[in-house]
């Protein structure tokens, strides 16, 4: 190993070097909760709150705000900050009642807003669903029996999992049956996103691993 | 509705004189700051229920806009001929209306950081148990704010982008931040194998159909899977050519990859799809209570 090379006697390897310091003091974790690792957990904290005032905070106001008025001259934009800082009433005991005018004007529009998600998100997922040929016929040529089960599967599924969220009554007799299938499907459903979050969580482990090998040690693995 | 329209249309009314805008829109700031200082006294004098009818009220109207955009038709042309008959008469102000929510969200951004801040402020100054890293906390905050925020403005051409900012944001941001993302996000694989212990000792019915998914689903879609059904079996990769008898098929689509992908498509879809659509009436149901101001402590 060239040493001149590995030890952070330049600016880049200082910079790596201070990324692997940071990834060793998280994954000492694992061993058990030490002073090290709540020193970056709380640098951590500290550099993701300070960081999203650049792009959250700044850039929001100036585009949407600073711009509007000083720039392009539009002047009814000077009201809505004003009227914003009515939040931080908030944290006093005696105005604190206003900040919810705030609030309510974001929750009022959420609202408003979650028709429009609804109608563009769900109802299109229903359409899709009840448009599932189940039959093989002159209307649909291109169409196997492998897809007509698939779509038949698809169907059962789907009501059989909708049957086992109804709380409305009490699940009696086939209802309770169907049920029972119900949340086994859902099973199914859970194991795969489990599958998928495990699989999702080993690639960033990788993604570490490999920035310790590749970056800090210099050990190129893999291919490329 | 045409008055609306018309103002709209009419830039002249909403927009400042080139001349002596910086000033202009300074004054009227500053204006609009006394005037929503001036109206705190005065709605101070509310009695409790005036208070809260402002709330509900105010609740009300800003999901009526929203909601009454959707639902209205678009063509509008019956009534009003010379509107664009892709659009209603309150389709123009959706857009100005989005960007208020957003100043409101960046404001309310600043909110939950002065929160932090305050919290952990207190901590150093009464010398309560571990201030030393709220210490920490607060200057890798201050730190990275200065720098987040000079480098969001260079980006604007506000400020000069110099060495000190480019290798100081790069050294914070790319350095340290994503690093510690990245590590703080990847122990979760280890803890996540101990759940899966925890959730196999459980023996039922449904926590067997679950980590048994969950293991053909990895194995499935990682290399391993490939390997022990096409290398070791020796099963046939690819789509069974055409006019292929039942067993070719069905060797064809007994790998596990193929198995992995007909489990996430077929089999987790309506599962999925099933979930989304509780979560969609159960927000519609909590949507129409929050707009109504029916939920207990919003308002």
């Amino acid at each position: 190993m060239d040493w001149l090379q590995f030890l952070p006697l330049s600016l880049d390897r200082i910079s790596v070097w201070i990324g692997v310091l940071c990834t060793l003091a998280i994954y000492s974790l694992l061993y058990r909760e030490n002073p090290i690792y709540r020193f970056f957990e709380h640098m951590y904290i500290g550099l993701a709150a300070g960081y999203s005032l650049g792009p959250l905070g700044v850039d929001i106001l100036y585009r949407y705000w600073i711009e509007p008025i000083w720039i392009q001259g539009y002047w009814a934009w000077a009201f809505v900050v004003p009227y914003g800082m009515y939040l931080y009433f908030i944290f006093s005991e005696r105005y604190g009642w206003m900040s919810r005018i705030v609030i309510g004007t974001l929750i009022g529009a959420s609202a408003g807003l979650f028709f429009q998600e609804f109608s563009s998100r769900y109802l299109p997922q229903l359409n899709s669903t009840l448009q599932k040929p189940l039959w093989v016929g002159s209307a649909n040529p291109d169409l196997t029996y492998g897809m007509v089960i698939n779509n038949f599967l698809f169907v059962i599924i789907l009501l059989s999992v909708l049957t086992y969220f109804t709380f409305s009554y009490e699940q009696r007799g086939p209802v309770k049956r169907v049920a029972i299938w119900g949340r086994w499907f859902l099973m199914i459903g859970l194991g795969a996103i489990f599958g998928n979050t495990v699989m999702a969580r080993m690639a960033l482990l990788i993604g570490r691993i490999y920035y310790l090998l590749n970056d800090w040690l210099m050990i190129r693995v893999g291919g490329g | 509705m045409g008055v609306l329209n018309h103002l709209i249309a009419q830039q002249s009314v909403w927009q400042l004189p080139e001349g002596s805008r910086v000033l202009f829109a300074t004054l009227i700031v500053l204006g609009a700051f006394v005037l929503f200082l001036g109206l705190i006294p005065v709605l101070q004098t509310l009695p409790p229920r005036g208070r809260r009818a402002i709330v509900v009220i105010i609740t009300f109207l800003a999901g009526l806009f929203f909601a009454a955009e959707f639902f209205l038709p678009i063509n509008w042309t019956a009534i009003f001929p010379k509107d664009d008959p892709t659009r209603n008469f309150l389709t123009p102000a959706i857009q100005p209306a989005q960007n208020v929510l957003q100043i409101i969200g960046a404001l309310a951004l600043g909110l939950g950081t002065f929160g932090l801040v305050r919290l952990h402020l207190r901590n150093v100054v009464q010398k309560r148990a571990q201030w030393g890293y709220s210490i920490v906390l607060l200057v890798s905050f201050i730190t990275m704010a200065t720098f987040s925020i000079l480098n969001t403005l260079a980006e604007k051409e506000i400020v000069e982008r110099g060495p000190v900012l480019e290798r100081g944001f790069s050294i914070l941001f790319d350095y340290t931040l994503v690093q510690l993302d990245a590590a703080m996000f990847s122990l979760i694989a280890f803890y996540i194998f101990s759940a899966a212990y925890r959730a196999f000792r459980i023996r039922s019915i449904e926590a067997s159909i679950l980590m048994f998914t969950a293991m053909l689903v990895m194995i499935g879609v990682v290399p391993l899977g490939a390997y022990l059904s096409y290398t070791l079996l020796g099963l046939p990769e690819g789509a069974a050519p055409e006019g292929a008898n039942f067993l070719t098929q069905v060797q064809h689509n007994i790998g596990l990859p193929k198995i992995a992908n007909w489990v996430l498509t077929q089999l987790n879809a309506p599962a999925q799809r099933a979930i989304e659509f509780g979560v969609g009436i159960g927000g519609l149901a909590m949507a129409i209570r929050l707009w109504l101001s029916l939920e207990r402590g919003v308002t």
